[in-house]
């Protein structure tokens, strides 16, 4: 396992990213530019909706290995029930899985 | 474990079909992980117990966690785990309809969920529980029949939602097994049901492990979202 260092943001931040890497492999282009701007939702993403699904996955699956315990990335009842959705872009969807650790954890 | 070996979970497993499943797919060399509300008082090679209730999200969400960190790989999920309470619906408790729900629709619902995130980069077989009573609209098993009519939607949209990722997902829908399920029922009621069967006879396991393995099979990979029901009920 590879142990980031940060805070836990910091941390979720660059499992997203790695996420991304993962989800982009195969696909043209191969990358995109990441940052906690970084759009995941709607067209200007460049993710269909079978990567974004494929992209929550990978995050989630990242972020249990790295913390230790399962987490609900998104089908959760907090990120459904917010007006403005959590993978608006990375920074949100950090905010948000940074937000449900505590919990989780218990 | 060995590289090749194949890792199934069944929900269910304690008695009646479910351990059947689980002695016949170890048997076959299958890693079985099985679960059940209360510990398993029989002990498998190549077989592992969690207690868990299906429907528990969190504890369900820690077996998976586990199985992932443990294995790496689900190959085949079988979801088992059922309830049936038969009365008729003006003697039915709210509480009865709750219960049977949680553990046939909500218990498979989160089963396959998960099995379908660790399933996704490689493939897998879901394979889901439904039963001859729901095409045949038995009278007094109006909640069970309908939770399993949920459970036949779910597996005929799961499987084009899941078809992207190489997951195929199939049910098989038994008629009357001797099992607990079947036990309080009065003899009259059941040669009446199953003289409603094309071939009138009680189902066994084999009749049912055979089916499974139908959709497990290799070449069944272009399969999926089909319910086989057994003696000749159709739906």
């Amino acid at each position: 396992m590879n142990v980031k260092s940060g805070s836990p943001r910091e941390k979720v931040l660059s499992l997203i990213y790695e996420a991304l890497d993962e989800i982009l492999e195969d696909s043209d282009p191969k990358e995109i530019k990441k940052s906690p701007d970084t759009v995941l939702l709607g067209p200007s993403s460049g993710l269909d909706s079978l990567k974004l699904v494929n992209l929550i996955v990978a995050v989630e699956q990242r972020v249990e290995e790295e913390f230790g315990f399962p987490i609900s990335a998104i089908a959760n009842e907090r990120a459904m029930s917010q007006k403005a959705s959590p993978l608006r872009n990375a920074g949100t969807l950090a905010d948000f899985i940074t937000s449900i650790l505590p919990e989780a954890k218990k | 474990m060995p590289l090749n070996e194949q890792v199934m979970l069944i929900t269910g497993t304690r008695k009646g079909i479910g351990k059947y499943l689980a002695e016949y797919y170890t048997a076959k060399g299958f890693r079985v992980i099985g679960c059940s509300r209360s510990p398993a008082d029989f002990r498998l090679e190549r077989y592992e117990h969690f207690c868990v209730d299906v429907s528990d999200e969190p504890k369900v969400k820690e077996v998976f966690f586990g199985l992932r960190k443990k294995y790496g790989r689900l190959d085949v999920l079988i979801n088992n785990a059922g309830i049936a309470s038969m009365n008729h619906i003006l003697l039915t408790p709210v509480s009865t309809v709750q219960g049977i729900f949680n553990t046939n629709v909500i218990g498979t619902f989160i089963f396959c969920r998960e099995a379908a995130k660790i399933m996704k980069k490689t493939g897998g077989r879901i394979v889901n529980f439904s039963t001859a009573a729901t095409p045949l609209r038995l009278e007094g098993e109006a909640i069970y029949a309908s939770s399993k009519a949920a459970v036949v939607s779910l597996t005929e949209i799961l499987a084009r939602e899941l078809a992207d990722f190489k997951i195929t997902v199939n049910a098989v829908g038994p008629t009357p097994l001797k099992t607990d399920l079947t036990r309080g029922v009065p003899q009259d009621k059941m040669d009446r049901l199953i003289n409603r069967q094309a071939i009138r006879r009680f189902a066994e396991f084999k009749d049912v492990s055979n089916v499974i393995d139908f959709f497990l099979k290799k070449e069944s990979d272009f399969v999926t979202g089909q319910v086989v029901y057994l003696g000749g009920v159709t739906g």
